[in-house]
């Protein structure tokens, strides 16, 4: 069965991007959007540990019982995490001091483990590290453009370069959080259901045109 | 003979000939001294602040309408005037030293996100001015909960300069210095040389509007009072039973105003009598609580945590079926 | 014999067991290989204070061997290190939220008039949960402050009491209760305090 990786960037991406369409993994997106600049460090974590968990769970998942199959999960996922905080402490640690708590929290990421229980359990090695090489992508986008919106109308200022002085200290807080996030995920649906209609419309179009000859 | 498919219409199934926007209009009126007052005690500002308010929640309302693809004609026939109450609340509880995008910005969060997202009129879940009030609050602390001004009678008439005598508002006072406060209680009841909010100083304004309420069977005025009470008498508890404090902290800060005009919103309430008492009496021991603990005015805090319970109270306080008469255990049959 | 070797519960425990030992065996290869030693904790404290490593001079380092922390009734010392004119401590203020602490580096420039702190920064903490609410602004309102060498006792207050300088945060007093320890603690050890 050959693997569609354009099929996998898509879904990763678009159709089933982690945290605006599936709403996995909201713990890090509303609590670490208050900078677009988290986002992008706790989106590249996040994506090597899905990338080295979803390999190796892809190549053992013929060895591993259905019974146990989530210990064995976890184990391999949080053994990839302590890799990632180990590298981080070492070799970049400012952003290991920005992460703060939610390194360690990337364990019980549901993303990672909703990833690794229904792609790559069941799925080839390269399948699997794409898959998860663009649902990391997804959130990390998605994490960025949020804390983008939050830096910019919370405290003016995007990617740590402040811009102006008008704060509203509502988008900074919990509240602006989970009040961005819905808004986020509004829009998201918005956009998805208007580009699923007009591809509709064309393929009627082209059908009817078909149709015709 | 066809059979007539009847749809069933979620209630009132009972209807009085007065309709909502007569009763906002009321409404309106009764904010009319508190507004009044505001302006007197505090100047130009004052008015400014309001009509920004007031403006800016007409125009959210109708401009989401329009949004929404409801033709402009549509929207002015069916104004109800509830977005001129919110206004003019959110403009009576912010302080006079905000600056002009303040309540332009609280106005449009609580219309929008607050009360049209949801549905519109009555289908909010809590109190759009509150949750207004509470936005301001939230994301303008820096310039809200500093620099109160002191105003004096002559505000107004002196011209727009005031004196501008910061002073913590006599809340601080008892609440974290543990003090009674240095202005007599009348000074509290009028609001003269009070610093505060612009519509939270007079309470003799307010305690009109809500006559007129109460006399207008608008409101009914025993829970406004219920609140009242119990949230002084708690504090009077808290504070070792002395007496002294029960008047200067019902008069104090905004539990007049939040008693009256916010906490009473037909939306946000129980619909049964007992449930409403429990609701009540609940805001007045929340409020006194919270108030000793963080010594900050939680007025607007309490009455938006008490709007989330109202479901649930509704949930267990089940009013009597029409008709419902008890069944008479039978001991031994 | 070989039906227990088929047997379900067998497979599952050798895999776990399998993923644990190799797994495991991993870890313990990297955390030797990735490891931070105190010297590289140090010197990373040190570069956020000077872009180029200076040459210092140790007059009190914990963890060496034979020397203890330095302790007064706001906290312990761990280190402290002199570049000319200058001072860097490593300060841990006690007393936080649920009896946690608050460990700050602190840069103390001498001269003619007295001391003053010329920057903090945040190393560390134990058990505060509202550390988010610490910021760079937060630690600026303890550096504009000169101290006298006549005005030797005076230290922070983190509430507002209006005993000593103030440096207020309300909503986190516990944990501004131990950041303003640390700080004490060093004005507490350059004024002779106990």
């Amino acid at each position: 069965m050959k693997t569609n990786f354009k099929k996998i960037a898509k879904d990763g991406i678009l159709t089933n991007n982690p945290t605006l369409k599936l709403v996995l993994g909201t713990c890090p997106t509303l609590a670490l959007t208050t900078m677009a600049m988290n986002g992008i460090g706790m989106g590249a974590a996040v994506t090597f540990v899905l990338i080295c968990s979803n390999v190796l769970i892809s190549l053992l998942r013929k060895i591993i019982p259905n019974q146990v199959r989530i210990p064995a999960f976890v184990l391999i996922i949080a053994t990839f995490v302590t890799i990632v905080r180990l590298l981080l402490d070492k070799l970049l640690p400012d952003i290991y001091e920005s992460l703060g708590l939610y390194l360690p929290l990337i364990v019980v990421n549901c993303i990672i483990l909703a990833r690794a229980e229904s792609f790559a359990s069941k799925n080839p090695i390269l399948a699997s590290a794409a898959d998860g090489l663009f649902m990391g992508l997804g959130f990390t986008l998605a994490l960025t453009l949020m804390g983008a919106v939050r830096e910019l109308l919370g405290s003016g200022a995007i990617f740590g370069v402040k811009l102006w002085d008008f704060q509203i200290g509502f988008f900074a807080q919990s509240a602006g959080a989970f009040f961005t996030y819905g808004i986020f995920i509004a829009l998201f649906a918005l956009i998805s259901n208007l580009i699923e209609k007009k591809k509709k419309q064309k393929t009627l179009a082209v059908n009817e045109i078909g149709a015709e000859v | 003979m066809a059979d007539k498919i009847y749809k069933f219409s979620s209630s009132p199934h009972v209807r009085a000939p007065r309709t909502t926007r007569q009763i906002m209009i009321h409404v309106c009126i009764a904010l009319m001294p508190a507004c009044i007052m505001g302006v007197v005690l505090f100047g130009l500002k004052a008015l400014l602040l309001l009509v920004l308010s007031l403006v800016s929640a007409i125009l959210s309302e109708v401009v989401y309408l329009l949004i929404a693809k409801q033709k402009l004609n549509d929207i002015i026939k069916g104004f109800d005037f509830t977005s001129c109450v919110t206004g003019l609340l959110i403009g009576l509880s912010i302080g006079v030293q905000t600056p002009w995008y303040v309540p332009i910005l609280a106005s449009m969060f609580a219309i929008i996100v607050v009360k049209m997202i949801f549905g519109g009129t009555g289908k909010n879940l809590v109190n759009p001015a509150v949750t207004g009030r509470v936005f301001a609050f939230m994301s303008f602390t820096s310039v809200m909960a500093s620099g109160w001004i002191a105003p004096t009678i002559g505000s107004l008439v002196g011209g727009v300069t005031l004196n501008p005598t910061t002073g913590a508002t006599t809340l601080t006072d008892i609440f974290t210095n543990g003090t009674l406060p240095t202005l007599s209680n009348l000074d509290l009841f009028l609001g003269t040389g009070l610093s505060g909010c612009i519509g939270e100083t007079c309470k003799l304004a307010l305690i009109i509007g809500g006559i007129y309420l109460a006399v207008m069977g608008i409101i009914n005025i025993g829970y406004p009072i219920i609140y009242i009470a119990v949230a002084g008498l708690f504090t009077v508890a808290l504070n070792g039973f002395n007496f002294a404090y029960f008047l200067p902290s019902i008069l104090s800060g905004g539990l007049i105003l939040g008693a009256i005009f916010m906490a009473t919103d037909y939306t946000t309430t129980p619909n049964t009598t007992l449930g409403n008492v429990i609701y009540f009496v609940a805001l007045g021991l929340v409020t006194a609580g919270l108030r000793q603990a963080t010594g900050i005015e939680v007025v607007s805090f309490v009455i938006l945590l008490m709007n989330l319970f109202v479901p649930l109270i509704d949930k267990f306080v089940i009013n009597k079926p029409f008709g419902y008469k008890k069944v008479k255990k039978v001991k031994g049959a | 014999m070989k039906k227990f070797f088929k047997s379900d519960w067998f497979k599952c425990t050798a895999v776990l067991l399998g993923l644990l030992i190799v797994l495991g065996g991993t870890l313990a290869v990297l955390n030797d290989v990735l490891f931070v030693s105190p010297e590289e904790r140090t010197a990373r404290a040190i570069s956020k204070f000077y872009d180029t490593t200076p040459s210092y001079e140790v007059i009190l380092d914990a963890d060496a061997e034979n020397s203890k922390r330095e302790e007064n009734q706001f906290g312990y010392i761990e280190k402290i290190f002199e570049i000319g004119d200058e001072t860097l401590f490593k300060s841990t203020g006690i007393n936080g939220y649920k009896g946690g602490t608050i460990t700050l580096w602190l840069k103390v420039v001498k001269n003619e008039q007295g001391y003053k702190i010329e920057k903090i920064v945040l190393d560390g903490y134990e058990k505060q949960t509202l550390m988010s609410k610490f910021d760079a602004k937060y630690f600026r309102t303890f550096t504009d402050v000169t101290f006298d060498y006549e005005n030797k006792n005076s230290i922070f207050s983190p509430k507002n009491n209006g005993e000593g300088l103030t440096a207020p945060m309300t909503g986190a007093t516990y944990s501004a209760n131990a950041a303003c320890n640390a700080v004490n603690c060093v004005l507490a050890y350059l004024g002779g305090m106990e």
